[in-house]
C-alpha cells in the first residue's frame, strides 16, 4: 500500500534539498537551521535524504593521502597531547614526592588493559624484556630494557635538566627509600638517553630519575620525571 | 640514541587497532594520540578521496584533510555514535571544510576565470570508468548516479562535490532557481529509490 509522503504546504521544504547537499550560502544556512527547530515536516524530509547524500562521497575516485601528511597532523595531535597533559599535571606535582611514590596502580593497569600487554612487560626475541616506564614530568616515552639481571633506559622526548643540574637514576626496594646510583646523565640533542641502571636489578621495585646536582645527591631533592616499576 | 625497542608498543598499537571507532573516539577524548593516529589510519583514503574530488588540488586536498582531522582530535569528545558512523562524521566536516576552502574568494574567482572547463570537471563523464574503481561500493554509487538524468545528476555534482550554491548553479546554467531546487530534489530521491534506503544507510 502506498503511503502518502510528507507535503510541504506552505512551500517550507524547497531548501531541504539544497540544504542537504550543502548548498546553500551560510546565511541561508543559518536561516534554514532556525526553520528546521520549528517544522518537524522538514526533519523529517532531511533525514529520509541524508543517507543518500552521506552515500556520495563513495562515489569519489579512491585515493591515498600522502604519507607525509600523517606525519604533519601527528606532529601537531603529539605536541597538543603533550601540553594537555602538561597542563594537567601542577595538581599532581603539588602532591610531592611522597604522595607519587608508588606509581598509582589504577592508572597502570588502566593503561595496560587499554594496551591488552598484561603489566606491560614484553620478552623480545633475545631473551630481553621489556618494561614500558611512566612518564611523569618533561618527557615523552621511556622503557627499560633488561638483560641478565641488569637494566638499561631509554628515554624520549625529554627536556634538558635545569642549568647546572643533571638527571640522577635512583633505585628503590619496596618500603624502603630510593637508594643513589652513581648514573648521571644528561640527553641528547634530540631529547633521547641510554642509561645502564647500575648494579643488579633483583629486588629492585621502581626506578626513578630526578635532577640533582652535578656529582649527584644522596637523597632525591626533586619529583620524579620518570618511573619504571618492575613488579 | 639507538631505536627505541618496539615491541610493546606494537601490541599496544595493535590492541588499539581491535577497538571500535566509538571506543577509539572515547580515548581520543582524554587525548590519546596512539588512539587518534588509528581513527586516522581507518578513515584518511575516504577523507582525502572526497577532499580531492572537490577541490582538485593535492595541495588543497592535503589542507582540508588537516584542517578537518585537527577538528576531529580537538573536538573528539563531541562524537556521539548515536548520531551516526564517525566515518560519516568525518567526512562531514571534509566536505564543510572543502566547501569553505572552495568558496573562499580567490579559489572561486580561478574557478570563476576558467568557467568553460567547470561542467566537464564535476559532470559525470566518466561514467563508463566504473570498473576502474576498486572499491564495490564506488561503483555502485556511481552506477546510482548513473542513473540520473543528466540535468538531475549536474546539479547534484555541481552542489556537492563542487561546492556551489544553488543560486550559483541557477545563473552557471541559465536555469530558473526553482527548477535547480526542484532537479536536487527529485536527483535525491531517485537515488534513494535505486540504493534503497538501507542500502545508502550501510555506507555511511
Amino acid at each position: 500500500m502506498d503511503v502518502n509522503p510528507p507535503t510541504h504546504t506552505d512551500g517550507c521544504g524547497s531548501d531541504v534539498a539544497a540544504y542537504a547537499l550543502g548548498a546553500l550560502t551560510g546565511e541561508e544556512t543559518r536561516r534554514f537551521e532556525a526553520h528546521l527547530e520549528t517544522c518537524e515536516l522538514c526533519r523529517t524530509d532531511l533525514a529520509g535524504l541524508r543517507p543518500v547524500v552521506d552515500a556520495l562521497p563513495a562515489a569519489a575516485e579512491p585515493m591515498e593521502p600522502p604519507a607525509a601528511l600523517k606525519k604533519k597532523i601527528m606532529r601537531v595531535v603529539e605536541a597538543e597531547a603533550r601540553d594537555r597533559e602538561r597542563a594537567a599535571r601542577p595538581a599532581r606535582e603539588k602532591r610531592g614526592w611522597f604522595a607519587w611514590r608508588p606509581v598509582p596502580a589504577l592508572v597502570a593497569a588502566c593503561l595496560f588493559v587499554v594496551a591488552g600487554v598484561g603489566i606491560g612487560v614484553a620478552v623480545l626475541n633475545d631473551g630481553t624484556e621489556e618494561i614500558p616506564g611512566q612518564c611523569i614530568r618533561g618527557c615523552d616515552r621511556v622503557a627499560m630494557t633488561i638483560d641478565e639481571g641488569h637494566g638499561t633506559i631509554e628515554v624520549a622526548g625529554m627536556d634538558q635538566p635545569p642549568e647546572g643540574r643533571v638527571y640522577q637514576v635512583w633505585t628503590q626496594r619496596f618500603g624502603e627509600d630510593p637508594r643513589p646510583t652513581d648514573a648521571l646523565f644528561t640527553v641528547d640533542k634530540d631529547g633521547s638517553a641510554h642509561v645502564d641502571v647500575p648494579g643488579e636489578t633483583g629486588g629492585v621495585d621502581q626506578v626513578l630519575v630526578t635532577d640533582e646536582p652535578r656529582g649527584g645527591s644522596s637523597a632525591p631533592t626533586t619529583a620524579p620525571y620518570f618511573a619504571v616499576k618492575m613488579s | 640514541m639507538a631505536p627505541f625497542r618496539r615491541s610493546a608498543q606494537d601490541k599496544a598499537d595493535a590492541a588499539l587497532r581491535h577497538l571500535a571507532d566509538e571506543e577509539l573516539m572515547d580515548l581520543v577524548s582524554s587525548s590519546d594520540a596512539a588512539a587518534f593516529s588509528v581513527i586516522y589510519d581507518r578513515h584518511s583514503a575516504a577523507a582525502y578521496s572526497l577532499a580531492y574530488r572537490m577541490v582538485g588540488r593535492k595541495n588543497q586536498a592535503d589542507d582540508v584533510v588537516q584542517e578537518a582531522f585537527l577538528s576531529l582530535w580537538r573536538a573528539g569528545g563531541r562524537y556521539d555514535v548515536k548520531r551516526g558512523s564517525l566515518r560519516t562524521w568525518v567526512l562531514g566536516i571534509v566536505h564543510n571544510r572543502a566547501i569553505d576552502a572552495l568558496r573562499r574568494a580567490t579559489v572561486h574567482d580561478s574557478r570563476r576565470a576558467s568557467d568553460e572547463g567547470i561542467e566537464e570537471r564535476f559532470e559525470a563523464g566518466d561514467r563508463t570508468d566504473l570498473e576502474a574503481y576498486r572499491r564495490g561500493e564506488a561503483g555502485e554509487v556511481r552506477a546510482a548516479l548513473g542513473h540520473l538524468p543528466e540535468d538531475q545528476l549536474k546539479v547534484i555534482e555541481l552542489a556537492y562535490f563542487g561546492g556551489f550554491t544553488h543560486s550559483e548553479i541557477a545563473e552557471m546554467l541559465n536555469t530558473p532557481l526553482g527548477t535547480v531546487k526542484g532537479r536536487m530534489r527529485l536527483g535525491l530521491e531517485k537515488l534513494r529509490g535505486v540504493l534503497g534506503e538501507g542500502a545508502a544507510e550501510a555506507w555511511t
